[in-house]
């Protein structure tokens, strides 16, 4: 449409209209016409209405003489405001403006009078003093940095070294790797091998209830344990409620019945009984040699026993029952894997599985087309004993992918262990340019999962304009080392950006723009941002991204993938069976 | 996609950008959202975004453009929960315009400070109109009722400032162009 003097004095009248509240539907329906049809006409329109919104803020900043007021109250004053000010603040901060001396220190702090200046700035102030407040709360889970002033600390005194086919009865479920602070242990079935950090380990046979005393100390209520106690670790002791056994030697077993009768069974070395509350007096002391047990009954009587090491499981069983459930694991696994790869929404599925060469396989709809080529990373072990993983430790470390196509929804899958967060940022998958549609999935300092989405292009080149959508913080200390199931779904259906972790909804979070996201060229692990890129410092160098830790799966999918199917992929890939 | 400057940091950071750009901000904001009152409630909400994003913003990018974007998804938000908004343009529209200010952000900027110098060169009677008219909670009638006219010819009045005003600003910047 072209735009002639004529025409500029229509839009004139329609924009003098709108402004001055007079447009009828009819001017309405013009004026809009020529705003979808003209490119000139938008021009013109934008200018007239900035000039407009410069006339507001005029009016609003003469509207107060600044001699009027002093000048000692200060921006940051307004965090000192009592909560319902405060609250009438966010709603109107107009209203409080008015009152306010605050709203004369504009005089001093710009030359130009400016719209609206002075609520911007006191909604600044407030916004930063609430999130600083907010910041002043203890945080429940601890910054994964290690800082010198600020050291960690650790309430364990034993490590679960072993776990088979175990049921807990009780809320916190320890795996394998976790740390066991002082407290009671309740398991229905299975058997676990816990190391005590004194050195002393202990095989429990479930349904067993036991509490951790201390690194050399822990009390059996009921269940059968083998004690394993090293030189280093003399003097571990076992109650019962019977008795006090104080092992002397390497090896004995305790059982405590459901009656609360105990047997000590000593295999090797010496160990010495004590009724409860005789404080290890001499004269009550009863000693075991290799061989030998003692039965003790509720009343305190007690008998001597033939020791029996059949009936306590030894290391060398539980190892024969953790390797058949790793077999079970396993096989259950690579079946889920094959429907998955029968699955068509599946695009990329890496299993980490063939080791022969650098090149990662995908087993999804892509084909060998999408096989990823590793780069630095070294083979290791994954999930359980026998699976294949990759390690990422070293800034090079990654592998290039380049999957292509674009897409309204994606999932993306892993399964994870994260050795340390000590990079501001730690690459999952980013993809190496930042163009519409583009996405960077990583993991922050802080422990949180955030996904990065280019939204749209920067007028006038430039790097694209993106939005960071996060999970709350995942990562503390104690899941260091443990293996995590991680996804996020982009679904512009449903417009919302979702995290999870270990199968559960972390957060979801609405999609600011809907754009057809990409993959393309990227890297599982690490960036490699292009080079003209504004990433690039001044000594031309990029910032380093790379993973540090082990990753044994990766999915990516064109669809979006329900909460229900990413519970299914924890529950199938989870590194324990449970019964 | 974001920084690590300390809290202190970014506050004086953001507040100085807010300062320098805020007209600009407001001036999208109002273009696309032609209503006063609505539009200070846009700008406000935006800023409280624009705030708790701000350590993912790129410091030495374009910090309009930044804003801007935000201010354009709130507004994209507000028109969907009142989409029969009178006020607010369709998603046509809005995209058209949101397009077409983002490119004249620099443009605003430099004919905002030649309009405060045409304001002050504005004979005395007519810019008692304009700040009578513009006054917040004030509006067309009260400057028809302080300066003595009819409604209608308040109107016309006004038309005539308004364009007076935009060829001593085109004319204003001719000049510092030469």
């Amino acid at each position: 449409m072209d735009f002639n003097d004529q025409d500029n004095l229509k839009l004139t009248a329609l924009c003098n209209a709108l402004v001055d509240e007079t447009i009828t539907p009819d001017q309405r329906h013009r004026l809009r016409q020529w705003l979808c049809e003209s490119e000139e006409a938008r021009h013109f329109y934008v200018h007239f209405m900035a000039q407009d919104a410069g006339l507001c803020g005029y009016a609003a900043e003469m509207q107060t003489d600044p001699a009027d007021a002093p000048l000692n109250a200060l921006p940051g004053t307004v965090g000192a405001l009592p909560d319902r000010e405060k609250s009438e603040f966010r709603r109107q901060p107009w209203r409080l403006l008015l009152k306010s001396p605050i709203a004369t220190i504009r005089a001093s702090l710009w030359l130009r009078p400016a719209p609206y200046a002075l609520a911007v700035v006191l909604l600044i102030v407030f916004v930063f003093s609430q999130t600083m407040r907010n910041n002043s709360q203890p945080t429940p889970l601890p910054d994964l940095v290690v800082q010198p002033l600020q050291e960690s600390t650790d309430d364990g005194v034993a490590v679960l070294t072993q776990a088979v086919g175990v049921q807990w009865e009780q809320e916190t479920q320890p795996k394998i790797g976790d740390t066991i602070p002082l407290s009671v242990l309740r398991m229905k079935s299975g058997l676990v091998q816990i190391e005590f950090y004194s050195g002393a380990s202990i095989l429990v046979e479930g349904p067993a209830e036991l509490e951790v005393i201390s690194a050399d100390q822990c009390f059996c209520r009921s269940g059968k344990l083998r004690v394993i106690v090293p030189r280093s670790a003399q003097g571990f002791t076992v109650l019962t409620p019977e008795i006090e056994a104080v092992d002397l030697g390497t090896e004995f077993g305790v059982e405590v019945n459901p009656p609360g009768e105990t047997q000590v069974h000593v295999f090797d070395g010496k160990v010495e009984l004590y009724p409860p509350e005789t404080e290890r007096a001499a004269k009550s002391r009863i000693e075991l040699l290799a061989g030998s047990g003692q039965h003790i009954e509720r009343s305190g009587g007690s008998y001597m026993i033939t020791a029996d090491p059949k009936r306590f499981i030894s290391v060398q069983e539980l190892r024969q029952r953790r390797d058949r459930e790793v077999a079970r694991r396993d096989a259950l696994w690579r079946q889920h894997t094959q429907a998955l790869m029968q699955d068509r929404r599946v695009v990329a599925l890496y299993d980490f599985e063939k080791e022969q060469d650098r090149v990662l396989h995908n087993h999804g709809l892509g084909g060998c087309s999408l096989d990823g080529a590793i780069v630095g990373c070294e083979w290791s072990e994954g999930r359980w004993p026998g699976k294949r993983a990759l390690e990422f430790k070293r800034p090079g470390d990654r592998v290039c992918i380049h999957v292509p196509g674009e897409y309204d929804a994606l999932t993306l899958a892993a399964w994870i262990r994260v050795d340390g967060l000590d990079r501001e940022y730690s690459s999952l998958m980013l993809t190496d340019g930042w163009d519409v549609g583009e996405i960077h999935w990583q993991i922050l300092r802080s422990g949180q999962l955030r996904l990065g989405i280019c939204h749209s292009e920067l007028v006038g080149g430039g790097r694209g304009l993106g939005f960071d959508y996060d999970s709350p913080a995942v990562w503390d200390l104690t899941l260091i080392g443990q293996w995590i199931h991680v996804a996020v779904v982009v679904d512009s259906a449903s417009g919302l950006v979702t995290h999870f972790a270990n199968g559960r909804e972390l957060s979801r979070e609405p999609l600011h723009e809907t754009v057809k996201l990409r993959v393309g060229d990227a890297q599982i692990g690490n960036w490699r941002p292009y080079l003209d890129s504004l990433y690039k410092s001044a000594k031309g160098a990029v910032p380093i991204r790379n993973f540090n830790g082990r990753m044994d799966e990766f999915m990516i999918a064109g669809h979006a993938l329900t909460n229900e199917e990413i519970q299914s992929l924890y529950q199938k890939g989870k590194p324990a069976l449970q019964k | 996609m974001s920084n690590n400057r300390p809290e202190n940091e970014q506050h004086k950071q953001l507040l100085s950008l807010m300062l320098r750009h805020q007209h600009q901000i407001f001036a999208y904001i109002y273009s696309l959202v032609p209503n006063r009152s609505e539009a200070d409630d846009v700008l406000q909400d935006s800023c409280v975004i624009i705030c708790e994003k701000f350590n993912q913003f790129e410091p030495d990018t374009d910090f309009v453009a930044w804003a801007c974007r935000i201010a354009f998804w709130e507004i994209r938000r507000v028109r969907k929960k009142h989409a029969r908004s009178k006020v607010i343009f369709d998603q046509v529209v809005l995209e058209a315009v949101s397009d077409t200010a983002s490119m004249m952000m620099e443009e605003i900027d430099a004919r905002h400070k030649a309009l405060f110098h045409c304001l002050e060169k504005l004979p005395l009677r007519d810019r008692e109109m304009i700040l009578t008219r513009y006054e917040p909670g004030c509006g067309v009638k009260e400057a028809a009722v302080r300066s003595g006219r009819t409604l209608q010819t308040t109107y016309k009045a006004l038309v005539r400032i308004r364009k007076l005003l935009m060829d001593c600003v085109t004319n204003q910047l001719a000049i510092e162009g030469s």
